[in-house]
């Protein structure tokens, strides 16, 4: 009856637990998953981005961030922001800034809505003047244009930039017209000879340029009066021999007179015809920027002032599938500029995370150091989109995340506010001999070459050889010292070195299987180390290679500084290595000898975690085709149709086979028993009460915990004397399920302080006084002992009790919002079902849950990691990371304004003095309410819209709030979106 | 009869006959002419009787390594210490013989000589349920027999305040031929699960359900509504309107008679966890007991404590240590200090 009378119910406890405890999703780091549109305000100097799945973000300087999720799962086919004109009939639908508004758009009726997008000037846009805008076309025509009897789609229209009035249609059989709105007729016609794609304006108004399906771009003086019969001049940029189509263009002028031609495709159809890239042509110069994914869209960044007299384009932004790039127009050669934002989290897919808080300020220094040499390609221009004011406050410490890779780098991002920003790439290739020599890449692009390419951005899905991959990474903050583990057993341990220095990376074999004899691996081979000595680049530089025999993958790692220990896991066993004399301290086997499964191979025959967070990675990326086609508005509309049907037709089958679960007790013979989960250092009593001393704790898939008393020679003898190491406890756990988190806790019930966390000020001494208590979680119970002797004291039965298992689990450090000074240590629990729950310690009592990630989202699931002050991070797409908080204190969101009264006007809007216009605060909260802090008044802060009730309170916040800010709805941002037929509006 | 011990040796493979061995101790103890009741301990911890030569050979096999045996003067015997949950569970039987003013029950009259027996599964609770339902316990305890049975998804009808509702359900789907289940006879193919031990499985997955039963595997507690009510128990205390059909909503009816009857028992079921400390002999893992300590249980750490570091276990009156194999002497002669990474290899068989 135990399980009824918990403190659920003590008022001060329930008091306490609201200031310490709340859930928010907060901020959405990395790359839309999926991008499908691009949109640029040239006046607020946002960017914004749709997607597949429906979502709208919008970015301006670091920091400042919104995004919107609409209703239904509809790709988002174009953004077009709509500057406010103060005219309330017009803008009764568009209900400010972030609130989206999805037009009913019916096929043939998209060409309008695009005037609607672009113009936004043309009085009350509708379905009569649409039909009217066809017709009148087809009226006054020309002959020879109306004998080819369909003009086919439009696929240009652009208002005129001076006037208007006028706007330029462009059909896709090569019919140009240029139509007047108030007039209702045809100005003046050009008839190209091949199909069009796409046309633009140049600034002035006096020339149109158009570009074509064969590759080729014409120019066409505009002049009312005469008709022009042949284009100025035409040119196929990559001939003679056939191209592929140039699917849009800019034309762009300048003070210094040539102006600056940019156009996507065009290539080479042969040789060429598969690359994604984007043509600079200026001043004689000629790069084709070559990208690793599909090109969505680009725009170009110029002056915004519509009275200026050139365009002066100054940076370059593109839209690719995996990635954005920007590049910088004024300087030679428009090297990239560094995004603060929007990374490319998986440029190779990810496969591991580690978050490090609080570093030191001397470490934070030394790895930007080494990250800068590494930086050296990119511009040294500002970030060009900056518009909006972040008001987030200075992230109170600096936070590490760090991501291990496919292709065997380690990216380490700064996490500690909005922006998610590469601060530097490690690379554990240089160790190893590899198929394919970087060198070669390099000499493959001549000087000389035609057509000029120049591969752009980080995106390269492709990893030499899949063993690289990293699978656990651990980094000492304090020394500088970091091990990072591989998929074929290799454990290299690394040192930060300002540097550049070449050496030998010493190499050690561990052979996990010992005596067990007659067993064939096959799994992959080994790596095989480069021999002799290897030259690194200032960074993190690798000192010793252990290499796990069998070469599994690597399961679990621990890294202790201060011993100068290092300990790795498979699942064949364990090692210890002593990195400071590089020698081995012991093996242990953990295999049962009739786990067949385990001895031979990798994971393969099993479904694993790690393979299923792969394959549906690899799905994702199948998912995504390719799509040649350049209207994006037919393909979504049948891709979720033929995935309704496979699924449909997935359920029938279930339906007919129902899933039937088997219903076994856990044995020991089970396969992956021996599988090391998880490794665990601490100075702790082991053998007896009177004498602390090192030890290494390891947990295994079968419910083992094996203790190690650990001898580390004192600091100056530590070279003399070996490190000694004695088995000195064996815990089964009898219900057998996997060991997931092992933890010391003092005699204060405290976890015991990381190493060298103490030496460096930063955490009370551990009482040694008190008796010690053991902490073993499982994937089912939570279990205190006591020590030396182990004795059973406290547990929770997770998986009896609600049927959900344990996933993830981290100590973390709560802080009150409301005592300065007060926090608590609990564990930070992420269980299979997705939910997110504080256990506390050390009364294993739940706190708090809440739901999380969605349960199916195995790859969210496995991908997510919990900071000492409880954050955390999961993936939500391969490309994104979902920050979120448990916390009432440690909270990173953006905080941020857009004015854009303010900013009508700027053609360079850093100064952000001025009335501020503020936006009503809604953050997204999971199950939590916090009403009470809502202020009247338009305030955003920021919208994360993907909650229903938030948007709702939204709405009604701005509805309720019209009446009184009369001025507000003028100044607003207005924003509209046109999707794909048949949707409705968010509402 | 004190607390004397003999320790002797035996061959694993050829143990012989129960009555050879019963005057092997006899001649060991010197003790030719007294009856005694002859019971070993399980790996455990239960204190079963050796009285043929099936549990002999059971006692022999099982001793892991060193068989301990325990001898009592038949006249004297507590025949209620034998069972499952007896040597180091709540009713210590060492505490209770080592302290024989602690020990007044009246001798139980003997009807036979007791068998190695121990709890099987049963039905449970059947005053406090529903007739409509059933609850069952498969005791897996000391079995090598899975469990054996497969649960789905399905749906049931359901009697709700709006009328009838289908309701997602979990149901078994299969017997495994020979498994707990189906040699029990108490579950049968789509019986609905409505509980596992004492939590309701209503709103949660097929997943779920599955864990939660792994989970409870050692002591699993199912309710479940038949899909055969014929062999429901008549009760005639129940009202005579309660016929089979008409109660299907009872669970909604009877939430507080519901309340399992088993909870206190359930909270001991898995306490059995095992540490093996440095001198390579597993044991169970006691529960921590409070500062102040009865005499009782101080006596029971004690005990335990000292049959762990010595390999030796004391008795009521004389105890035997009988080595089964040649384990034993490799244990009494092992260097401390020798690294024990060589050595797991033999000890992990539990």
């Amino acid at each position: 009856m135990r399980r009824f009378l918990r403190s659920g119910h003590d008022p001060a406890r329930e008091r306490l637990k609201r200031d310490l405890f709340q859930f928010n999703k907060t901020v959405e780091h990395g790359f839309p998953h999926q991008p499908s549109a691009l949109g640029y305000s040239p006046s607020l100097r946002i960017l914004a981005i749709g997607t597949r799945s429906g979502a709208v973000k919008l970015y301006g300087a670091p920091g400042v961030e919104f995004m919107g999720l609409h209703r239904e799962n509809n790709a988002v086919v174009q953004i077009h922001f709509l500057p406010g004109q103060g005219c309330p009939q017009r803008h009764t639908d568009h209900r400010g800034p972030a609130t989206l508004l999805l037009q009913d758009a019916l096929p043939g009726h998209r060409e309008w809505q695009r005037v609607r997008g672009a113009g936004a000037r043309l009085p009350h846009a509708g379905g009569p003047d649409h039909q009217l805008g066809h017709r009148a076309a087809a009226m006054v025509l020309p002959e020879e244009a109306r004998q080819r009897r369909v003009f086919e789609m439009v696929e240009a229209l652009q208002e005129h930039p001076r006037d208007p009035n006028q706007v330029l249609i462009g059909y896709s059989r090569g019919l140009i017209v240029i139509w007047d709105l108030r007039g209702s007729r045809v100005l003046c016609h050009f008839l190209s000879s091949q199909q069009l794609d796409s046309a633009c304006w140049q600034r002035d108004g006096r020339l149109i340029v158009s570009c074509h399906s064969d590759g080729s771009y014409c120019q066409w003086p505009v002049n009312p009066d005469t008709q022009q019969l042949e284009p100025l001049r035409s040119c196929v940029p990559y001939g003679p021999f056939p191209c592929k189509a140039i699917t849009k263009i800019f034309w762009l002028t300048t003070k210094q007179g040539l102006p600056f031609t940019i156009f996507q495709g065009g290539m080479p159809r042969a040789s060429y015809g598969d690359r994604h890239c984007i043509s600079v042509v200026h001043n004689g110069q000629q790069t084709a920027f070559d990208f690793t994914s599909r090109v969505i869209d680009f725009t170009v960044l110029s002056e915004v002032d519509p009275a200026a007299a050139f365009d002066d384009p100054y940076a370059l932004v593109v839209l690719a599938e995996e990635e954005l790039v920007v590049m910088d127009l004024r300087a030679d050669g428009w090297p990239p500029v560094q995004p603060p934002y929007l990374a490319s989290l998986h440029c190779s897919a990810i496969t591991c995370s580690h978050h490090v808080s609080n570093i030191p300020l001397k470490l934070w220094e030394r790895i930007i150091a080494a990250g800068s040499w590494q930086n050296t390609h990119f511009s040294t221009m500002e970030w060009p989109i900056d518009g909006g004011i972040s008001l987030a406050p200075t992230p109170p410490q600096r936070d590490l995340l760090l991501t291990g890779h496919e292709d065997g780098t380690v990216r380490f991002w700064d996490a500690s506010g909005v922006c998610l920003r590469l601060l530097y790439k490690l690379s554990t290739v240089p160790v190893f001999l590899t198929d394919t020599d970087p060198s070669e890449h390099l000499n493959a692009q001549g000087e000389d070459e035609w057509p000029p390419l120049r591969k752009v951005g980080s995106f390269d899905p492709y990893s030499d050889d899949p063993r690289l991959g990293i699978q656990k990474i651990f980094l000492c903050k304090y020394s500088g010292y970091l091990a990072v583990a591989g998929t074929a057993g290799q454990v290299l341990v690394l040192e930060l070195n300002d540097e550049e220095a070449e050496h030998v990376v010493e190499q050690v074999e561990a052979d996990l299987l010992q005596d067990q004899e007659g067993y064939r691996w096959k799994g992959h081979e080994r790596l095989c180390a480069r021999p002799g000595p290897v030259r690194f680049e200032p960074g993190f530089q690798p000192f010793v290679l252990v290499q796990c025999q069998p070469p599994a993958v690597v399961t679990s790692l621990a890294l202790h500084s201060e011993w100068r220990l290092v300990a790795f896991g498979t699942s064949h066993g364990f090692g210890l290595f002593d990195h400071q004399q590089r020698r081995q301290v012991f093996v242990k086997c953990t295999l049962h000898p009739s786990d067949q499964l385990a001895l031979e191979g990798p994971l393969s025959r099993v479904k694993s975690l790690k393979k299923s967070l792969r394959q549906s990675f690899r799905r994702m990326r199948r998912s995504r085709v390719p799509s040649q086609k350049r209207r994006p508005a037919g393909s979504p509309g049948e891709v979720p149709e033929r995935s309704c049907r496979t699924e449909r037709l997935g359920l029938q089958n279930m339906e007919l086979a129902p899933v039937q679960r088997k219903i076994e007790a856990r044995t020991a013979e089970d396969s992956f028993t021996g599988f090391v989960r998880t490794l665990y250092f601490a100075d702790t009593y082991l053998r007896d009460s009177s004498r602390h001393c090192p030890s290494l704790w390891a947990g295994t898939n079968g419910g083992t915990v094996y203790a190690f008393a650990l001898r580390v020679p004192p600091a100056e003898r530590r070279m003399d004397e070996p490190v000694r190491a004695e088995q000195v406890k064996e815990i089964q756990l009898m219900h057998r399920a996997p060991v997931v988190g092992i933890l010391v806790l003092d005699g204060h019930s405290v976890p015991l302080p990381e190493p060298l966390e103490v030496a460096h000020d930063l955490s009370k001494s551990p009482d040694m006084q008190g008796s010690h208590q053991l902490l073993v979680v499982s994937e089912e119970q939570f279990k205190v002992f006591t020590l030396p002797k182990v004795s059973a004291k406290l547990k929770l039965k997770l998986t009896a009790l609600e049927g959900s298992r344990v996933r993830r689990v981290s100590v973390a450090h709560f802080s009150s919002s409301r005592a300065e000074d007060y926090g608590e240590h609990h564990l930070a629990v992420l269980t299979n079902l997705g939910d997110i729950q504080v256990v506390s310690l050390p009364l294993l009592k739940p706190q708090v849950r809440y739901g999380c990630i969605r349960r199916e989202d195995v790859s969210g699931i496995a991908s997510c990691v919990f900071t000492k002050h409880g954050q955390g991070f999961y993936l939500i797409s391969p490309s994104e990371f979902e920050r979120f908080s448990l916390s009432t204190k440690w909270l990173v969101e953006p905080r941020c304004l857009v004015d854009s009264a303010e900013t009508k006007n700027h053609s360079r809007p850093r100064n952000g003095s001025g009335p501020e216009k503020a936006l009503g605060r809604a953050r997204n909260s999971g199950s939590q309410s916090d009403g009470e802090e809502k202020r009247p008044g338009p305030v955003m802060e920021h919208a994360l819209l993907n909650d229903e009730r938030v948007l709702k309170e939204i709405q009604s916040t701005l509805e309720g709030d019209r009446g009184s800010y009369g001025d507000w709805r003028s100044q607003q941002v207005a924003m509209s979106q046109v999707s794909r037929p048949g949707v409705q509006a968010v509402r | 009869f004190g607390a004397e011990f003999r320790r002797f040796s035996l061959e694993r493979s050829k143990p012989g006959k129960f009555e050879e061995f019963y005057g092997l101790l006899q001649h060991v103890h010197k003790i030719p002419n007294v009856d005694v009741l002859v019971g070993y301990a399980d790996i455990h911890g239960d204190l079963l009787p050796i009285n043929n030569d099936d549990n002999y050979h059971k006692a022999v096999s099982t001793a892991n390594p060193l068989l301990r045996i325990f001898i009592q003067k038949k006249e004297e015997a507590d025949y209620s210490a034998f069972g499952t949950d007896t040597l180091i569970k709540k009713k210590n039987v060492l505490t209770n013989v080592l302290r024989p003013d602690n020990h007044r029950k009246k001798p139980h009259i003997v009807i036979s000589m007791p068998q190695d027996f121990r709890p099987v599964s049963s039905i449970i609770d059947v005053d406090i349920l529903p007739e409509t339902h059933r609850r069952v316990r498969l005791y897996k305890y000391g079995t090598e027999k899975p469990l054996g049975f497969y649960i789905r998804d399905g749906s049931s009808v359901r009697v709700t305040p709006h009328g009838l509702e289908k309701v997602p359900g979990i149901f078994i789907s299969r017997l495994v031929p020979g498994g707990l289940a189906q040699s029990t006879g108490l579950l049968a193919v789509n019986d609905e699960v409505l509980e596992v031990n004492g939590i309701e499985v209503s709103g949660k997955s097929l997943d779920q359900v599955t864990d939660m039963m792994i989970a409870n595997s050692r002591n699993l507690i199912i309710t479940v509504r038949p899909a055969n009510q014929r062999n429901n128990v008549v009760r005639n205390s129940r009202t005579s309107g309660s016929s089979g059909q008409s109660t299907d909503n009872s669970l909604l009816g009877y939430p507080q008679q519901m309340e399992p009857s088993f909870e206190p028992e359930d909270e001991d079921s898995d306490e059995d966890d095992i540490v093996i400390e440095d001198n390579g002999v597993p044991q169970q893992i006691p529960k921590a007991v409070p500062n102040t300590e009865s005499l009782e249980s101080l006596t029971q750490m004690e005990l335990n404590l000292e049959s762990g570091q010595n390999g030796f276990i004391p008795s009521n009156e004389v105890s035997l240590t009988t080595a089964a194999s040649g384990t034993d002497t490799e244990f009494e002669t092992r260097v401390p200090n020798q690294k024990l990474l060589e050595e797991d290899g033999t000890i992990i068989t539990l």
